[in-house]
């Protein structure tokens, strides 16, 4: 504990004394936190910041440039380079330009009545705090009221646009841009162990729960210490749950997790599916936000359900798409779906399409899907100078076409992991209607799931297939690495593994409820600490 | 030496010099005269999805006794039939290979193909499944360093895409190797109206108003520079490089604040066009000739000498050729089932050519419209006056496949073509079959890129990996 009070500053006293408590409890499990490599907001997560910090809903983050897929699959930002360096030029002039229009909601204070810089001093501490998502340092505040009164001075500038380029500055900086939250509260090291400062751990709940930055009630418990147990980390990763906000979450999860983000990106063939473009594109993406929603944060919260619900939420052109009678206008309704037909997510028109060709279905895209995201198995790439399938003649299904994968010697060991998932999904076309014949002859459904638990499984039919994954303890192990690498924006590394399994083991006891798998994941090692980075000494 | 180029700069770089640095200085002069006081310019250009060879190479692909003397087959499916006014000024470059690359097919080939040297791992992979990005600078951004060190333009080069794309195959361009597993890649700006800004924005504003921003952007960007140095203090190593990375960007941005305005500059681009924000967006041969338009312009300026462009990305499942007709739009063959969906994109276009004279002509139409791009910046280059010559005479312009054969994405035999002759340096109105001069045996594209950096006067004796050799002496003639 000696390093950590040696620090400087006035916030240490009360920071010591929350964090003595933890480091003689850490090695509980005889595990290791994993690493936390610096990474930027996302454009996303730049988005709803400063939607929350100053009321902009204009997207900014839009603007922004490449993001990577990382060793996680979730969107990862790279080094940063002079048209990132512009584009957060732009985006820090244009929000701080839009927020001062309304100053006066802005201030904690009446400039008229404590005088311009004194306010001008209270709002950088006050703003600071929630831009940095910590307080400031006493050096942060004099820098940016240095750079306020240089402004005023030597550019002649009133007080509104001397705040202006105060909040352009903070939304340049890098504590506003990066997860790193490190104020004058030192980490306290304990040989390779960092723990992290309760701030950390506000922002570490907020971005994964929310996808954005953590409000004053999050802030107040950092602040007084109840981040520092886990059963308090515990207590507001629920209400975090509970808030509005979480769908922004659930709806980058699904998005990345799914690859739902081609769904405005692909193309259909216009002869065949006219509908498409429109509405109906529009509504599929609705729909699956909706049961995604609502399955996650107000139903009954269940893996299974996500899997196999015979229900969804359905609009006039989705009703049309789905054969269901009765529903006019463009507002979704929760309706029964056919359960013979439709089973859960991965029966959904928006993923349907997203895994399928122009023309038609795709067997190997959609086998493909579920052996890399929900199995989290990797599959080689194809080899070069593939032959094109053959051609569609009347009388042969696209299933009987297919089978050149699986017969042919050079094709089969990859595609026997895909193609024979895929036939599950054999009723359903292009954009994810139900088709019962395929050739001229029924649809053949029947297939099998290789390497799945250790062993194969045959099914019949969609909903057979479907329950067979939401059973499966290997799929519910895939869903629960993706989330920790949603969260962390990394893959695990091995130290993690018991970790990995007490998250499980959560997971398990709540009857696979996803909101009890969110909150096990606040409760590990590696949530609330991380290991000492090479070359890295903690002050 | 010219005065009019070299009073105020190369006063501004000798008051700056310590005796250390003269002899850089005197070079300067020197390589100024022997180029009439013009700059020399080196732009690379990348485009996806290989070639189809047999409509390609001049010659039928047939090596001939004399070099100057090639035929451009000018038949309808000619790729380089765009490039026959231009013929003196080229060179069809045949027989070069990545030697550096060890794993993946040619969609993984963008990190090496400029830097030639096969780097260290990434997090996540680039395409084909290869976790390995660029293991050292790429020719564009070594030569722009070392220009900067004698000249300091507001730009040090200009990365350039044409299409809005994540992931890690967006990037040609490398300032290094990988930092804590990321590519050290300087971000491609897209967004023509963007570069506009970024390069000629200051031109339309009024001298007080261009100079309060200046100053206050200066201001923001001392705060900010100021907070990255006192955040990579407490920083672990892969991290202190990832925040030293950000501080130099800051740092490049800054001089760029002093160098906008006082240019003449091009037409500005379309402001009501959403330009990177649309997929498979029939803009994309308006953003590629703006981009270009602007390369020249910002080269005719001197705020840079350096500039890469990549048209697309390493598959290019983004986009279709719509303006080059109904049959590149829709159309339903059966052979398109099991492709990636998107009707006859450039990656399916490619694997299929050779399936049906359809799906050739298909192929040999999109090589060739990539190839009138080529030619309309060589062209663009020519329409700018420069001493007794042209921008293009003081230019080399390299115009690189990222990989050899559409259908195999195999990276022997490159169809790369280089234009300009870079102020005299290289031997133009040729085509080499064989740049290592043995029949049917490719050579490693490092000789090419170490012709580069000593055409653009920063000498070295071997570019990337030094085991693959040095300059490549047959493209001085």
């Amino acid at each position: 504990m000696k390093d950590v009070c040696s620090a400087r500053g006035v916030f240490l006293l009360v920071a010591c004394a929350g964090l003595v408590s933890c480091t003689g409890e850490l090695d509980g499990t005889g595990d290791k936190p994993g690493p936390m490599p610096l990474r930027r907001l996302t454009s996303e997560e730049y988005n709803y910041t400063v939607r929350d910090l100053v009321g902009d809903r204009s997207n900014p983050g839009n603007e922004f440039v490449g993001e990577s897929f990382g060793d996680s699959g979730f969107a990862t930002p790279g080094i940063v380079s002079t048209v990132d360096v512009g584009r957060y030029m732009d985006a820090a002039e244009h929000v701080a330009a839009h927020a001062t229009k309304s100053l006066e909601t802005l201030l904690p204070c009446d400039p008229s009545k404590v005088g311009e810089d004194v306010c001008a001093g209270e709002f950088v501490r006050s703003f600071g705090q929630r831009a940095f998502r910590r307080p400031l340092e006493f050096h942060e505040v004099a820098g940016l009221l240095g750079l306020y009164s240089t402004m005023r001075k030597d550019a002649g500038y009133g007080f509104g646009d001397g705040i202006r380029v105060v909040i352009q500055s903070i939304l340049q900086a890098p504590q506003f841009l990066y997860h790193w939250e490190l104020g004058a509260v030192a980490s306290s090291s304990d040989g390779t162990r960092v723990r992290l400062t309760p701030y950390q751990v506000a922002s570490r709940l907020s971005y994964f729960l929310w996808s954005s930055m953590p409000d004053d009630e999050l802030i107040a418990s950092a602040a007084s210490g109840k981040l520092d147990t886990g059963e308090g980390i515990a207590r507001e990763a629920r209400r975090l749950l509970r808030d509005p906000r979480a769908r922004d979450t659930v709806a980058s999860f699904r998005t990345q997790w799914l690859g739902l983000s081609n769904l405005s990106r692909i193309t259909k063939d216009p002869v065949a599916y006219p509908e498409f473009e429109g509405d109906l594109r529009a509504a599929m993406g609705e729909e699956t936000k909706a049961f995604f929603d609502y399955v996650i944060l107000y139903g009954d919260g269940r893996f299974d359900t996500l899997l196999t619900a015979p229900f969804s939420f359905v609009n006039e052109p989705l009703a049309k798409l789905y054969g269901v009678q009765g529903i006019t206008g463009q507002a979704l309704r929760k309706v029964t779906l056919d359960p013979t037909q439709r089973s859960g997510i991965l029966t959904q028109p928006a993923l349907l399409s997203v895994t399928a060709n122009a023309y038609e279905g795709s067997l190997v895209h959609r086998g493909q899907l579920v052996r890399e995201r929900f199995l989290c198995q990797t599959l080689a790439p194809p080899p070069a100078n593939i032959p094109a399938l053959p051609k569609a003649v009347p009388g042969v299904s696209l299933r009987q076409r297919s089978e050149v994968h699986t017969m042919d010697s050079a094709c089969r060991s990859c595609h026997l992991n895909m193609d024979p998932i895929g036939y599950g999904f054999g009723n359903f076309d292009a954009i994810g209607r139900y088709i019962a014949e395929d050739g001229g002859q029924p649809v053949d459904t029947s297939g099998f799931i290789k390497n799945i638990d250790g062993t194969q499984k045959t099914y019949n039919g969609v909903k057979e297939l479907t329950t067979i994954l939401a059973q499966s303890p290997e799929v519910r192990r895939c869903f629960e690495k993706q989330w920790f690498r949603f969260a962390f924006r990394r893959a695990e590394v091995p130290e993690e593994s018991t970790a990995l399994d007490a998250v499980y083991d959560a997971f398990s006891r709540s009857d696979y409820d996803i909101r009890e798998l969110l909150v096990a994941i606040t409760q590990i090692d590696s949530f609330s600490s991380r290991t000492l980075a090479e070359g890295e000494v903690v002050q | 030496m010219n005065p009019r180029r070299f009073s105020r700069r190369a006063l501004l770089a000798g008051l700056g010099a310590t005796a250390a640095f003269l002899p850089l200085l005197n070079a300067h002069e020197t390589r100024a005269d022997a180029n009439s006081g013009h700059p020399k310019r080196l732009i690379l250009m990348a485009w996806p999805n290989g070639v189809l060879p047999e409509h390609f190479w001049p010659n039928g692909g047939n090596a001939v006794a004399d070099p100057s003397s090639f035929i451009i087959d000018g038949g309808e499916l000619s790729a380089l039939k765009p490039l026959i006014p231009h013929q003196k000024d080229i060179i069809v470059v045949g027989g070069l290979t990545y030697a550096n690359q060890k794993q993946g097919g040619g969609h993984a080939s963008m990190p090496f193909m400029f830097t030639g040297v096969e780097g260290g791992p990434i997090d996540g992979m680039i395409s084909d499944g290869v976790p390995l990005s660029a293991g050292g600078p790429s020719v564009d951004i070594f030569i722009a360093n070392q220009i900067a060190k004698r000249s300091p333009l507001p730009f040090h080069s200009l990365q350039l895409q044409c299409l809005k794309h994540g992931g890690n195959d967006r990037f040609i361009s490398f300032k290094g190797s990988t930092i804590g597993g990321q590519p050290n890649a300087p971000e491609p700006e897209v967004d023509p109206a963007k570069l506009f800004k970024t390069l000629f924005g200051g031109a339309s504003l009024d001298v007080a108003t261009l100079k309060r921003i200046r100053a206050e952007r200066k201001s923001v960007f001392d705060y900010v520079g100021g907070n990255l140095e006192s955040m990579a203090t407490r920083l672990g190593s892969d991290d202190r490089a990832k925040v030293q990375a950000h501080l130099q960007a800051v740092r490049d941005i800054e001089k760029q604040l002093d160098g906008i305005g006082g240019c003449t500059k091009p037409g500005a681009p379309d402001p009501t066009q959403d330009y990177p924000g649309a997929y498979q967006t029939p803009l994309i041969p308006a953003i590629q000739k703006l981009q270009m338009d602007m390369v020249v312009s910002a080269m005719k300026c001197d705020l840079t000498r350096v500039a890469s462009l990549l048209w697309a990305d390493s598959s290019n499942g983004g986009y279709s050729f719509h303006w080059l007709g109904d049959d590149f739009v829709t159309g339903r063959d059966a052979d398109d089932a099991g492709s990636g969906g998107n009707l006859r994109q450039h990656h399916e276009i490619a694997h299929h050519a050779g399936d049906s004279p359809e799906h050739t002509r298909r192929k040999a139409l999109v090589d060739q419209w990539f190839m009138s791009q080529f030619a309309y910046l060589i062209q663009k280059l020519k329409d700018e006056p420069e001493g007794d010559g042209t921008m293009l005479d003081n230019t080399v312009i390299l115009c690189a496949n990222i990989f050899s054969h559409g259908g195999s994405h195999s990276f022997n035999d490159l169809p790369w073509v280089m234009a300009g002759s870079c102020g005299g340096y290289f031997k133009t109105g040729r085509y080499l079959r064989h740049a290592g001069g043995i029949e049917g045996e490719s050579v490693p594209q490092n000789g090419l890129l170490a012709a580069l950096c000593n055409a653009m006067d920063v000498p070295v004796t071997h570019f990337g990996d030094p085991q693959y050799g040095g300059e490549l002496g047959i493209l001085r003639g």
